[in-house]
């Protein structure tokens, strides 16, 4: 296996007596998306600023690019991107003045700017806009303006914090596509999140909460790890269907959607004999195939593993 | 590192050229300052308006009255001929000085007795009324003089050959035109203002906007960032000096009778504090409007302690130390120096070394200020 292109450990920070980021460890591997999930408030965009050298952390390393991240950051920061939660463009500059600025920090001049930011605006669909000013976008054409400007001078690992909170569904998946294909070049990407649906999306996930990871790995494989299994039941009695199923054996949760019942049993019991116990007892139901949990059902059951721990 | 200093300071002039409103201010406001000082405020009052009560009505109180007005500080606007309308006349402000001649002005003079003359002046306006009083005074020494000689029967009275005459030479400033006093200050007051509030406002736009963080993930040194926010101010502010300087020589006549040479370099030497202290200022202010305040406020006591337009000479002592602790008021009689004496560095050397102590006890500030933000 490759070295990680990044690896970070017991990383911290305190703000006086409130502890942000606490003991995070984590690897990215060269050419991954990683994701980082959690609510609002549980450190992701802390740690991202303090991996981009914004923030100086209480403790802990980090190694990047064969660097460490905090001694030799003056090394490792042209090889960086970032583009932080708040939209960090210049809002009274055009598109292109703002690409040509970031791209002259990073030490590009002449007709080498001009392609990459050429390249950069085309490949982000805002060519269009280029001679537009930044306050006159879209949300979410700022965010791809924003992308272009983190990723103009190729950077080989770059941080994206919440890159689409607040933009529509469509937008959002036109980003993320924007994202695969940068990982296409051999890009590694951090992408904060908390929507889960983007998650599904990265090839390993770290959950956070309160400032501490409690889940690190494949979506597939965080989802096995929790050891269950999930079966939708349809029924137009699913009130009664969902208290009849909270009695039975084996149940870990029986929660609604909708006018279904989303029964959870554990992975290695077989839900035939369970569903069967059901139709005796005068329930008529559709039963779908059994699945793997959701990340919902993951971050639920951390939050309330959390809490009880608390 | 100067690819990315080009690409800041590119970037500044861009936002600036954007920013309407800064750039007319920039521009705006020093020509009209110069322009306020230069033509409308005059120090030097002439034709004042006058009303003449002549109850004398003799060749006595006429040649008096020509006398005043040959010094063209006086014009005779109204002649009355009661106490009530002379009155009403400098009540109404239709004059700013009477002249009363009463009936026996003449007759006591030829006597041999002393004829009185009663000079009232609107005394609500203190340099007015002190150069029409002074003005008064002089023609009054001079008939005085004359009749002297006409009564001890000495040589020709309408030209009398004075035993003494003072003759006053006002060197730098030959004309006393206020243009010529004023423009050098305002020079340094005008770089104040630009120099504190662009530093200031440079720095906090950044923090305020967020897009700080932004420019620090790049390979951007802290040194480089902070040129590219000071390369613009100091260009700017030589730039306003310049136009100040050309404006003034040719709409004013205003000279420079030193080095211009010595001049752009003494500017440097309080450019560098000055822009210390718009540093300090971003510091503390969150946001521009607090900026803009909290700049306007460190001015403020600059333009009336500095010795700019009120002279320092005069003041209590303690608001003389305080001025002491300005580099405008150091800057001031250096610029004065080398724009209205033409000296050299020998003459104002200690007043550069006191800006040189402000300059590091305000630096000195600023970096310690700036080290407790970073952390």
């Amino acid at each position: 296996m490759a070295e990680p292109i990044l690896s970070v450990h017991g990383l911290t920070r305190r703000f006086g007596d409130f502890t942000a980021v606490s003991e995070l460890s984590f690897e990215i591997e060269p050419g991954e998306i990683f994701g980082f999930l959690g609510p609002n408030g549980a450190g992701k965009s802390t740690t991202i600023r303090m991996l981009c050298g914004v923030l100086t952390p209480s403790a802990g390393q980090a190694r990047a690019l064969g660097r460490d991240l905090f001694t030799e950051a003056d090394q490792v920061r042209a090889r960086m991107g970032y583009m932080s939660q708040k939209s960090s463009l210049l809002t009274d500059l055009t598109v292109a003045e703002n690409l040509r600025f970031f791209g002259g920090l990073y030490g590009l001049e002449g007709p080498r700017l001009s392609g990459e930011v050429e390249f950069r605006l085309r490949e982000m669909q805002v060519w269009k806009e280029r001679n537009l000013m930044v306050s006159a976008l879209s949300t979410g054409e700022r965010q791809r303006v924003a992308l272009a400007a983190a990723t103009l001078h190729r950077p080989e690992i770059l941080f994206l914090d919440e890159p689409t909170s607040g933009v529509d569904p469509l937008r959002r998946r036109m980003f993320w596509e924007a994202m695969d294909e940068l990982v296409a070049t051999g890009m590694s990407i951090l992408v904060t999140t908390h929507n889960l649906a983007e998650a599904d999306q990265c090839d390993r996930l770290a959950f956070i909460l309160a400032g501490k990871l409690m889940a690190y790995g494949r979506p597939r494989a965080l989802k096995e790890a929790l050891g269950r299994q999930v079966v939708e039941l349809r029924s137009d009695q699913f009130r009664e269907l969902q208290s009849e199923a909270r009695r039975l054996p084996d149940i870990l949760a029986a929660e609604l959607q909708g006018r279904a019942v989303r029964i959870s049993l554990p992975a290695e019991v077989d839900p035939a004999p369970f569903l069967a116990r059901l139709r005796n007892a005068g329930f008529a139901f559709e039963a779908l195939p059994s699945e793997l949990p959701s990340l919902e059902d993951l971050f639920v059951d951390l939050v309330q593993r959390s809490r009880a721990a608390a | 590192m100067w690819n990315r200093i080009k690409a800041l300071v590119w970037k500044e002039f861009l936002q600036l050229r954007r920013d309407r409103l800064t750039l007319a201010f920039t521009l705006g406001m020093p020509l009209m300052q110069l322009l306020i000082f230069g033509m409308a405020i005059n120090y030097d009052v002439k034709h004042m308006p006058a009303v003449v009560l002549d109850e004398s009505n003799s060749q006595e109180s006429r040649s008096f009255v020509d006398g005043l007005v040959a010094t063209q500080y006086f014009d005779v606007k109204a002649r009355v001929s009661t106490e009530a309308e002379l009155r009403t006349t400098i009540d109404r402000g239709r004059a700013q000085v009477g002249v009363w001649f009463p009936p026996d002005y003449a007759r006591k003079i030829r006597s041999g007795q002393t004829g009185e003359v009663m000079v009232i002046v609107d005394g609500s306006s203190p340099t007015t009324a002190s150069n029409a009083m002074a003005t008064a005074q002089g023609v009054g020494q001079l008939r005085n003089t004359q009749l002297l000689y006409d009564r001890m029967g000495y040589g020709d009275a309408a030209h009398p050959a004075n035993p003494i005459e003072v003759r006053i030479r006002p060197w730098y400033n030959p004309d006393l035109r206020s243009p010529t006093f004023i423009v050098p200050g305002l020079v340094g007051v005008i770089l104040s203002m630009t120099c504190i509030m662009f530093a200031a406002n440079a720095i906090v736009r950044e923090k305020e906007r967020g897009t700080l963080d932004q420019i620090m993930v790049t390979p951007v040194t802290p040194m480089e960032l902070f040129l590219g926010k000071i390369i613009p101010v100091v260009v700017m502010a030589y730039g306003q000096m310049t136009v100040l300087f050309g404006v003034a020589h040719l709409f004013f006549k205003v000279p420079v009778a030193g080095s211009v040479l010595l001049l752009y370099g003494m500017a440097g030497f309080f450019i560098f504090p000055m822009l210390g202290i718009g540093i300090l200022i971003s510091t503390v202010a969150q946001n521009q409007a607090q900026s803009g305040q909290m700049s306007m406020l460190t001015i403020l006591p600059f333009v009336f302690l500095s010795g700019y337009i009120f002279p320092r000479e005069g003041m209590p002592l303690p608001f003389f130390l305080i001025g002491e602790l300005m580099p405008l008021t150091h800057f001031v009689i250096i610029i004065r120096a080398i724009v209205l004496r033409g000296v050299g560095l020998s003459a104002f050397w200690p007043e550069l070394l006191k800006l040189l102590a402000l300059s590091a006890l305000i630096w000195g500030l600023a970096l310690k200020r700036m080290k407790r933000a970073e952390a």
